[in-house]
């Protein structure tokens, strides 16, 4: 006998139900998971101080990610991806919070989440049934992770794919690692650059990590005629860029499934040690446009602009040497099904800028170059690529990661679900990124540098220095990509609008 | 053992030069962190910063032990009427020279290493240049004898107060790290 076709009312009314869905489906082309509730699990690669802006993804003129572009092609690509930060204490605890640098309070060197702020992470949430794991080659960031270390299984040590392996604070005090890094490490051995608390230890630090830095150097001076990358300042610890994609293919293709996976690499951040291919493949002549001087920055002569564009050149090529490194990961992870079980991020921490008299980001400032980064999203069995281009920040990764594998977002997450992985295209959305180290962790933000990026504007306010008024730039960043014209003056009313909004937006973090 | 023995300066003789060197090194590690409280008081509570504090002075301890040795050291080296028969004053002038040269060795480190190797043998003599003479002049005019006396036994105080509170500070570190 034929089977009857019994199609009810009900029926009718839950396919219904399912029809705006499937219209984010499409508005989303592949990108959207296969059901929500998946057991997927999401791996999050951060590259340190990646500007977006240096990146031929997004438009850079030079071809610096090539292979990050071939990553980009089964991915959903943000294009105006913001950090909440400029530096990685700041920067990555919003990545890991979903929280703004006001709620998390980790907005100084080597700065920590607030204690009653510690509960509130992405590793917590995700939950004990899945395996979690934390890899950084960043000290700061590794601080981060060992604040999260009681909602981590495993948490690889900083050294584990380096070269260079001697002992350091995390194994004379494994017991207590952020006090013995804040006061042996940053104090002791290295207060600034070349000053220390303890010359006598430093002295024979320096002398030993020295020693065995210049023999790799000599050893792999055919690959890296520079130098092989190595972390912050002359004598820390150093390791092949290749052993540390390799160790991080290897970490990937452990994870069990519905892992999560926070994989924190040092480069392209300073000191750049680009490979012999790379070296000189940006010695074009081709020049940027010459920007007004930064805002506390006096103006800025030719040869001064030329100092600091001299380290351009040498950012872009070790930004193509990771790129090159990151190609062969993806790879790895195409062959071996890692894509088709996990969301794979790749994004940064914070940018970096060369212009405007201004080198690196360890400075106040709030322009595009520091704080806007990549965000590539590649979704299990993505195919094809979505591009997104209303700004989002990085305090919506957390969030859209949880909704993305069917957990609850929790209500302290301050972003909000990403176009294209669930969550509504919003133009009019304000994107906030704030700069306050001298601040107190425990006391209303008084001075500090925030920017708002609503619609086509953005605003940057210098607020609360010492000895200064406030003071306020406004870009038209539709018609005025490189923040060239500050319209403060010219536009009273959009002024005003946003100048109101980030007042209010402080009064009430403050409150 | 006997020859060691013969060689090592007296504790009396090493006291007053481990106590310059408490006096310099102590003095730096308290002025460096001076330097980060402010930023630490904006950021941790009372209780951590002990506990950095806590930790430095453990460094610093090691820090004095390990220039220490290498006045020792040098007593066992060289012969016994340049530096072993007279350590506690000639080591007290030398305690401050080898701290500013160890200091200024580290910060101009970089610099340091890659000069050509006849320019670093020459701050290599430049230094040995600077010990001996503070070794002369302690030795050849009273005036300065009477100051490295003077410096060694008064610096005295320094190190039962620093040798006390890295005491405490070691108690801290083994309550954190076995807790």
């Amino acid at each position: 006998m034929k089977p009857r076709l019994s199609f009810t009312r009900r029926d009718f009314l839950k396919l219904l139900a399912l029809l705006p869905v499937a219209a984010m489906a499409k508005m989303a082309g592949r990108a959207l998971p296969a059901s929500a509730g998946d057991s997927h699990g999401a791996i999050v690669i951060v590259l340190d101080a990646l500007s977006a802006l240096n990146m031929s993804l997004y438009g850079y003129p030079r071809n610096t990610t090539p292979n990050i572009e071939r990553f980009a092609k089964r991915s959903t690509v943000y294009h105006a991806h913001y950090s909440t930060a400029n530096f990685t204490s700041s920067g990555t605890a919003s990545l890991l919070t979903g929280t703004y640098p006001w709620t998390h309070r980790a907005f100084h060197y080597e700065g920590l989440v607030a204690e009653e702020k510690v509960d509130f992470n992405l590793f917590r949430y995700w939950g004990e049934s899945s395996h979690r794991l934390g890899y950084t080659q960043n000290t700061w960031a590794d601080l981060l992770l060992y604040q999260f270390s009681p909602w981590l299984d495993e948490h690889i040590d900083l050294r584990a794919f380096n070269i260079e392996k001697s002992p350091f604070y995390t194994d004379l005090f494994h017991a207590d690692p952020i006090a013995a890094h804040k006061s042996v490490d940053s104090v002791a051995l290295e207060l600034e650059p070349g000053v220390s608390a303890t010359p006598a230890l430093a002295l024979l630090r320096k002398a030993l990590l020295h020693r065995g830095k210049q023999a790799a150097d000599r050893k792999y001076a055919a690959e890296y005629p520079n130098g092989i990358p190595q972390t912050l300042n002359d004598v820390n610890t150093y390791f092949l860029l290749e052993d540390v994609f390799d160790g991080v293919k290897k970490l990937t293709a452990s994870l069990p499934p519905s892992a999560l996976a926070y994989l924190h690499l040092f480069p392209p951040h300073y000191p750049f040690a680009p490979r012999r291919e790379f070296v000189d493949a940006f010695e074009d002549g081709w020049q940027p446009p010459v920007k007004p001087a930064a805002y506390f920055e006096s103006p800025v002569s030719e040869e001064r602009e030329a100092a600091v564009r001299s380290s351009l050149g040498q950012y872009d090529s070790y930004i193509a040497t990771v790129d090159e490194d990151f190609g062969n990961l993806f790879g790895f992870m195409e062959r071996e099904g890692i894509l088709d079980h996990n969301y794979v991020i790749l994004t940064s921490d914070h940018g970096e800028v060369y212009e405007r008299g201004v080198r690196g980001h360890t400075n106040q400032y709030l322009y595009e170059p520091l704080i806007r980064v990549p965000l590539i999203i590649s979704s299990p069995g993505q195919t094809s690529r979505v591009d997104v281009r209303t700004p989002t920040s990085s305090v919506d990764l957390a969030p859209t990661l949880l909704a993305l594998t069917g957990r609850p977002v929790p209500t302290e997450c301050e972003g909000v679900l990403l176009p294209g992985l669930g969550g509504e295209e919003d133009a009019q959305r304000s994107i906030f990124a704030i700069d306050t180290k001298s601040s107190h962790v425990r006391a209303p933000i008084r001075n500090a540098t925030i920017s708002l990026r609503r619609g086509a504007y953005k605003l940057i306010g210098y607020l609360g220095y010492e000895g200064m008024e406030d003071g306020y730039e406004l870009f038209d960043l539709q018609n005025d990509p490189g923040e060239m014209v500050n319209l403060a003056a010219s536009r009273p009313e959009i002024f005003s609008d946003l100048q109101k909004e980030m007042g209010d937006k402080l009064c009430e973090v403050n409150a | 053992m006997k020859w060691i023995r013969e060689r090592l300066p007296a504790w009396p003789g090493i006291f007053p030069v481990y106590s310059a060197l408490v006096f310099w090194a102590y003095g730096w590690y308290m002025l460096m962190f001076m330097f980060k409280l402010p930023s630490w008081m904006l950021e941790v509570t009372f209780g951590e910063i002990v506990a950095y504090f806590s930790y430095g002075l453990i460094l610093v301890f090691w820090d004095t032990v390990q220039m220490l040795a290498i006045l020792v050291g040098l007593s066992f080296v060289l012969p016994r009427s340049w530096l072993n028969d007279d350590f506690s004053v000639s080591g007290t002038a030398l305690a401050g020279l080898l701290f500013f040269w160890i200091m200024f060795a580290q910060f101009a480190f970089v610099g340091l290493v890659n000069l050509p190797p006849s320019q670093q043998i020459a701050v290599l003599v430049v230094a040995l240049l600077g010990f001996i003479l503070a070794v002369l002049l302690v030795r050849r005019f009273p005036a300065f004898r009477k100051l490295a006396v003077w410096f060694g036994s008064s610096a005295g105080i320094f190190a039962y107060l620093y040798g006390f509170l890295t005491a405490l500070g070691v108690v801290v570190v083994l309550i954190r790290n076995l807790s």
